[in-house]
């Protein structure tokens, strides 16, 4: 406990330098997305909507999402489902354009057993680069921590990646932004695996405030 | 010799008193100059004699004794020429011949007599415009023998010694304007200065007239910019570079490099997400890259600009200072009115 708030006190003391852009912004995105377990054959794609919310002060950032897409499986056998996925994650920025990212994610289907429904811790980083005053990049990787599994199981490599892209008006205001998120769960149950691969493309605006 | 000596004597005689003989306002002086135009020098002395037993203004006085002097000198009177010249210095020390109108001998013998006097001559008092406290007013005269000058202002409540010297020939004196006790500028008004020449007993004092005026001390504009010195821009547009798409490169391949090498062999290809953001990415950093630059501070031109806009400030707080104090201070000015002698 002492050393947590030691650590927490050194973050909140290292807080400097990096420019605080716009302290929030709130996005709504259209969404595409693929769902895969087990094999190739139960594999589901879909869109829908998504919005985020990112909150930046100095070195600290925090970002949520709440998904929902409607996923269309490709075997006819399985009915369409609804996919809802709550995201959250908090950005340390170590340098300019490096981060070390915590959060966690879980997710829900509709109706109930149509897929998994998970949740899992993660850590990573992130890293942001400003293409130009109107653009910037950003990619970010993480290691899922500790996935839970409504059917059960565990999973030993469990990791995903993030790319998004944005352009948009110099003082910050508004952001036109692409962003994919890919996900691997090497899921095991009973030593039989059943793997778990979930790849989204979001496109939308930004607004910030 | 002696004859033609006189003779010259006489023309000379003639031309200067056509200068001599003008605004004559007394009728015996006029018959002593008519005498003279004609020759008869006796009867010019002794009209003009005459003339100076009656009551004359003083530029007739001058008059008649100048006749009287250059009759004299025409009939190579000396004595009588001398002595009639040293009445003139004395009523007028300034007026002397005409060295291109008069004979050397007439002019000769002026000098005679105003080596024989003490006088002070050519009181000058130039007009002037000064800061008070911060200049002077020049007063220049002239002595006709070497003797000790005193300089003296006497004005409305005020009468002061400037100061005293020895002189040979030509002197001067400054005066700050200033009141000797508390060292504040002299009131405005008319005031008088007198230059007293002063050897063994004798004394001859000449007085000026001046007038000193107050007026408030003009102040300084404030600098908009330092002369000599512009802002440099504080911003240039770079020369166009690649970096923004290598960087879109770099992130897009690390993304989807990574996401094509995790992907599941059983699960089958599903990174056409990843695939499409990464073509966007690496489309967004050349359009970027091949955009006019957006422009970047150029930090020595921004400190430069700084220590213009600190020195600027200075020199203005300076200005302020300054006006503050000329805004207390009072210029004067110094204008003679009038010259005269006694």
């Amino acid at each position: 406990m002492r050393s947590a708030v030691a650590v927490t006190t050194l973050l909140f003391l290292s807080a400097v330098s990096v420019a605080a852009q716009k302290t929030l912004r709130v996005g709504v995105h259209s969404v595409g997305m693929t769902y895969t377990e087990v094999n190739a054959a139960k594999r589901s794609e879909g869109v829908g909507g998504a919005a985020t919310l990112a909150l930046r002060w100095r070195r600290f950032g925090l970002q949520g999402m709440a998904l929902k897409t409607r996923l269309i499986p490709d075997n006819d056998e399985f009915e369409p489902y609804d996919f809802v996925q709550w995201d959250v994650r908090f950005d340390f920025w170590i340098a300019p354009i490096i981060a070390i990212e915590v959060g966690g994610e879980w997710w829900s289907v509709d109706p109930e057993f149509a897929s998994q429904e998970a949740g899992a811790g993660r850590i990573g980083f992130a890293s942001q680069y400003s293409l130009a005053r109107i653009s910037e990049i950003s990619v970010r990787g993480a290691y899922l921590v500790n996935p839970r599994f409504s059917g059960g199981g565990d999973a030993g490599l469990a990791v995903e990646l993030g790319l998004g892209v944005g352009v948009g008006t110099s003082n910050g205001l508004f952001r036109a932004r692409a962003e994919t998120n890919f996900q691997r769960i090497d899921r095991e149950v009973n030593g039989i695996a059943v793997p778990i691969q979930v790849t989204q493309a979001r496109l939308g605006v930004v607004f910030g405030f | 010799m002696r004859t033609l000596s006189l003779a010259a004597c006489l023309v000379a005689a003639m031309v200067s008193l056509t200068h001599v003989a003008q605004a004559q306002g007394n009728a015996t002086l006029r018959q002593a100059q008519q005498a003279y135009d004609a020759l008869d020098f006796s009867s010019a002395i002794t009209l003009a004699r005459r003339a100076l037993g009656q009551q004359l203004d003083r530029n007739d006085q001058i008059l008649a004794h100048e006749l009287l002097g250059f009759a004299y000198g025409a009939l190579d009177s000396t004595r009588q020429a001398v002595e009639q010249f040293r009445e003139l210095i004395f009523i007028d020390p300034d007026r002397e011949p005409d060295v291109n109108l008069v004979s050397p001998r007439i002019t000769s013998l002026y000098a005679s007599a105003l080596g024989q006097v003490l006088v002070v001559r050519r009181l000058r008092v130039d007009s002037t415009s000064f800061v008070a406290g911060e200049g002077r007013l020049g007063i220049q005269f002239q002595l006709s023998r070497p003797a000790r000058a005193i300089g003296r202002v006497v004005g409305s409540g005020y009468d002061a010694v400037i100061d005293t010297q020895l002189v040979a020939g030509s002197g001067r004196f400054e005066w700050r304007a200033l009141n000797n006790d508390d060292g504040e500028p002299v009131p405005a008004g008319d005031y008088q200065v007198i230059v007293t020449a002063v050897e063994a007993g004798n004394e001859f004092s000449v007085p000026t007239d001046i007038r000193v005026t107050h007026a408030p001390v003009d102040t300084a504009d404030m600098l908009t910019s330092l002369p000599g010195y512009s802002y440099l821009p504080e911003s240039e547009i770079p020369p166009r570079d690649w970096k923004p798409l290598g960087i879109s490169v770099l992130y897009a391949g690390l993304a989807s490099g990574a996401a094509i090498a995790l992907e599941s062999n059983t699960l089958g290809e599903s990174e056409r997400e990843v695939l499409g953001v990464s073509v966007l990415a690496v489309v967004t950093g050349f359009i970027m890259s091949v955009k006019k630059p957006d422009p970047r501070p150029v930090p020595a031109n921004i400190r430069y600009n700084e220590l213009l806009r600190e020195n600027l400030a200075r020199r203005n707080d300076e200005i302020a200072r300054e006006n503050a104090e000329r805004r207390r201070q009072t210029r004067l000015t110094i204008i003679p009115i009038e010259v005269g002698g006694q």
